[in-house]
């Protein structure tokens, strides 16, 4: 048998297409605006400045992004918001695959990929 | 400082080479950067981010080509998975000087062990009856010689617990522990080498993730070196993807081993430096 079947290999590529280009276009058009901003490119690594992500674990980043990008985008909110989109392409290829083996009714599968999903869900949450 | 064009660039270069081998990069990464004066705490948090930027580029090509071993790579990661948050907790605990010497003594087993098979293109396997309960198995196109390339895998029983000090490195040491993983892959399981790389890509995004969230808290995360990190390594990484179906096993291999040694001698160096 072929491994895994075509409608979850396309599945899980287009989602990580998606996310990739999404992503790329958020953080180059973070650092474009900065650069238009500012006229530097030069790397600045200032603990405590606005570049400086201090959010506690990654759901208050997400959150807190999401939040701030309704009030407008500074070049900050859309090379975080281009953080959170490629962060979340991975976690959505878990939650994918369990769906996906659910649907398969292969059960050894379905509980292989859940148990990924909570390992990485606590990660996320724990540290 | 190096600036933010520079860092893109070699954050291209870590991509390419890290879609090839199923490794996220951060082996490359880590050390350019620090070389180019950023602190070492913040070069592992940023390269844990581009790790999933080559993950997610590489992979997004090599699951529709079939060439990642989906039920492989996620049977694999719950091994790898828990061992991160264990490596990640025992830092606190156990000083990674030790390690270093461990990991450099456990990938000079994996060089020893894939230089004797450099010249084997496709893996003959016998397959055991948990791989087969597994349905550890695939097919895929193979161009370089033009057929379909049915493979399967054994030993799950072994490449779990392999897994898992794999992930303990990642968790402990700040990298996507890709040179573990293939090594494990190969020389455990008969995965062939192309394979291989494209599994591993396709699990180290989610061990890194695991791991990144860590650097999130602690404040190691600066968004204007993450940023072009994460551009360069998607570039670098799907175009690597498009190379990397058209390369012999064997190739794949020889320059595996180049990194290999390069990762050797950088986890001696560390681990010297820090006695």
């Amino acid at each position: 048998m072929s491994e895994g079947s075509p409608s979850l290999q396309l599945g899980i590529s287009w989602i990580l297409r998606i996310g990739v280009v999404l992503s790329v276009l958020f953080n180059a058009a973070g650092l474009l605006l900065d650069y238009a901003q500012t006229g530097s490119a030069s790397l600045n690594l200032v603990a405590g400045s606005s570049w400086n992500v201090r959010e506690g674990n990654f759901f208050d980043f997400a959150y807190s992004t999401t939040r701030s990008v309704f009030g407008g985008f500074t070049p900050v909110e859309l090379a975080s918001l281009g953080i959170v989109i490629l962060m979340l392409t991975p976690y959505i290829r878990v939650i994918a695959a369990v769906l996906y083996y659910g649907v398969e009714r292969d059960w050894n599968y379905v509980a292989i990929t859940f148990f990924v999903f909570t390992v990485i869900t606590l990660g996320l949450f724990i540290f | 400082m190096i600036g933010i064009a520079e860092a893109l660039l070699f954050a291209v270069f870590a991509g390419f080479v890290g879609s090839l081998l199923g490794l996220g990069g951060a082996v490359i990464l880590t050390p350019v950067l620090t070389f180019f004066g950023v602190p070492i705490k913040i070069a592992i948090a940023s390269s844990m981010v581009a790790i999933i930027a080559t993950s997610s580029g590489s992979a997004s090509s090599y699951v529709k080509e079939g060439l990642s071993n989906i039920r492989a790579a996620f049977y694999l990661e719950m091994f790898t998975a828990v061992g991160a948050m264990v490596g990640a907790l025992i830092t606190r605990v156990i000083s990674p000087v030790v390690l270093y010497f461990f990991f450099a003594a456990f990938l000079s087993t994996s060089f020893y062990g894939i230089f004797g098979r450099r010249n084997r293109e496709f893996p003959e396997v016998k397959q055991d009856r948990l791989a087969q309960r597994l349905k550890l198995e695939g097919t895929y196109f193979d161009k370089p010689t033009g057929k379909d390339v049915h493979y399967k895998l054994t030993r799950p029983a072994l490449a779990g617990p392999g897994m898992f000090v794999a992930g303990i490195a990642a968790g402990m040491l700040g990298i996507g522990a890709g040179g573990f993983k293939v090594s494990i892959h190969e020389l455990v399981m008969g995965m062939p080498s192309k394979v291989s790389s494209a599994t591993s890509n396709f699990i180290i995004g989610m061990t890194a993730l695991a791991g990144a969230s860590i650097y999130f808290t602690s404040g190691f995360i600066y968004l204007n070196l993450v940023a072009p990190l994460a551009i360069g390594t998607t570039i670098g990484s799907m175009t690597g993807a498009r190379v990397l179906p058209g390369m012999r096993n064997k190739s794949v291999k020889a320059l595996f081993l180049i990194v290999l040694a390069i990762l050797i001698t950088e986890m001696l160096y560390q681990g010297v430096i820090q006695l």
